[in-house]
């Protein structure tokens, strides 16, 4: 399923896909995985997604609908 | 798990590095001729007689038969075989005679060219007492050998070996090339666990993918040697030997890991300059080119075919390779 919420949330920071993998130190096509949802990272990888783009694991991670 | 993937990719490079760069600054220019037959005699007639085949020599030296043929069953030859070789010239190089033979000869000064080897059945005392006489042969008989038989038969198979006498100059080719394979072999396995002295980085999803590749890579070679032990096992021929079958393994194997890891973008560190890995690539085909184009001349087939393996192999890759950065780059334009 795809991850629309983190699309957004980067979206809003005007960051790149690639300006986030470097923030988080993994590469441009995980970030991408992840969006796409053809990825679940893990919750490390998780938090420093979160940190650099100053939302929460709600915000970006929580399925609204469970 | 990182670092055995990455030492198991190195071991890999390097059994490849080594094998081309020896294969193109030693010249082991071994000639080998392997014929297997069912040869039956009925009624004192042999099923063929005058089989011949031809051997290349690439350059003048001095060269060692070492010839053997034998029953590929139980059963012992009840018939002998005389073989002759000749020069291009028809003049007769070597001969020898026996039911079953495993015998070296002594160097013999060869020139360039290509020589003949035919094959005689000799199913008489009288026809292999004249075949002695006009080649002055030896004789070499098995324990097994219990006499000419009228009608029999008899699964042979014919090798002849023809390599070159190993002198100092050889020797010293050698050594140039095994030096060279283990400095090229320190650099690439420096080349492939660290970049600029720093650790390979991958991060949590390259890590996992590479895993995956690995796996797939693993049981596919696991396979592929099942695969040729069970055909071995049966006695199937292959066109090519069991060491080049083997390579071709390896070859497999490391094809695959390859692909996977650069179509699941796991193939390049994050730390990583994808350009350095290109010329890594292209130079490998080059080398390799080179080493088949010297190997095709010196009729050194079997290395000439692990040269064009790995240039083919590299050139799938390179274009696998460029393919996956042409889809990312449009992927992070269109972002």
């Amino acid at each position: 399923m795809k991850n629309l919420k983190l699309k957004a949330a980067r979206a809003a920071k005007d960051v790149s896909q690639d300006d986030l993998a470097k923030l988080c130190g993994v590469s441009r096509q995980t970030i991408n995985a992840i969006e796409k949802g053809d990825y679940n990272p893990t919750i490390n990888l998780c938090k420093a997604i979160c940190k650099a783009l100053d939302k929460t694991l709600d915000e970006l991670f929580w399925d609204d609908e469970e | 798990m990182r670092k055995i993937i990455n030492i198991i990719v190195a071991i890999g490079l390097l059994v490849i590095s080594t094998g081309l760069i020896s294969s193109a600054f030693v010249s082991n220019i071994e000639n080998k001729t392997q014929i297997s037959t069912e040869m039956w005699i009925k009624d004192g007639e042999p099923s063929s007689d005058g089989m011949a085949c031809e051997m290349n020599v690439a350059k003048d030296g001095n060269y060692i038969f070492d010839i053997i043929w034998r029953s590929r069953n139980e059963d012992t030859p009840q018939f002998l075989t005389g073989i002759i070789i000749k020069d291009a010239n028809g003049t007769e190089v070597l001969s020898c005679t026996g039911n079953e033979m495993d015998m070296e000869s002594t160097p013999i000064a060869l020139n360039k060219g290509v020589y003949y080897v035919n094959f005689y059945t000799l199913t008489s005392e009288e026809d292999a007492n004249d075949f002695r006489a006009n080649h002055n042969t030896g004789l070499t008989l098995s324990d097994e050998f219990k006499g000419y038989a009228d009608n029999t038969k008899c699964q042979m198979e014919y090798i002849i070996n023809m390599v070159p006498e190993t002198d100092i100059t050889g020797f010293i080719r050698i050594i140039t090339g095994a030096i060279i394979a283990i400095v090229d072999g320190f650099f690439i396995t420096k080349k492939l666990l660290t970049i600029n002295g720093q650790k390979r980085q991958y991060d949590e999803r390259q890590t996992l993918n590479r895993g995956i590749a690995l796996k797939y890579s693993f049981f596919t070679l696991l396979g592929y040697n099942a695969l040729v032990c069970l055909l071995a096992f049966f006695d199937v021929r292959f066109p090519v030997s069991i060491g080049i079958l083997l390579f071709f393994g390896i070859l497999l194997g490391l094809g695959i890991f390859t692909t996977i890891a650069i179509w699941k973008d796991c193939y390049f560190a994050l730390n990583e300059k994808k350009r350095s890995l290109f010329l890594l690539f292209t130079s490998v085909i080059l080398i390799n080119l080179c080493a088949a184009i010297m190997n095709f001349n010196y009729a050194n087939n079997e290395m000439a075919l692990m040269s064009t393996s790995i240039v083919i192999l590299f050139v799938f890759l390179l274009a696998v390779a460029i393919v996956k950065t042409a889809i990312d780059k449009k992927e992070a334009d269109e972002e």
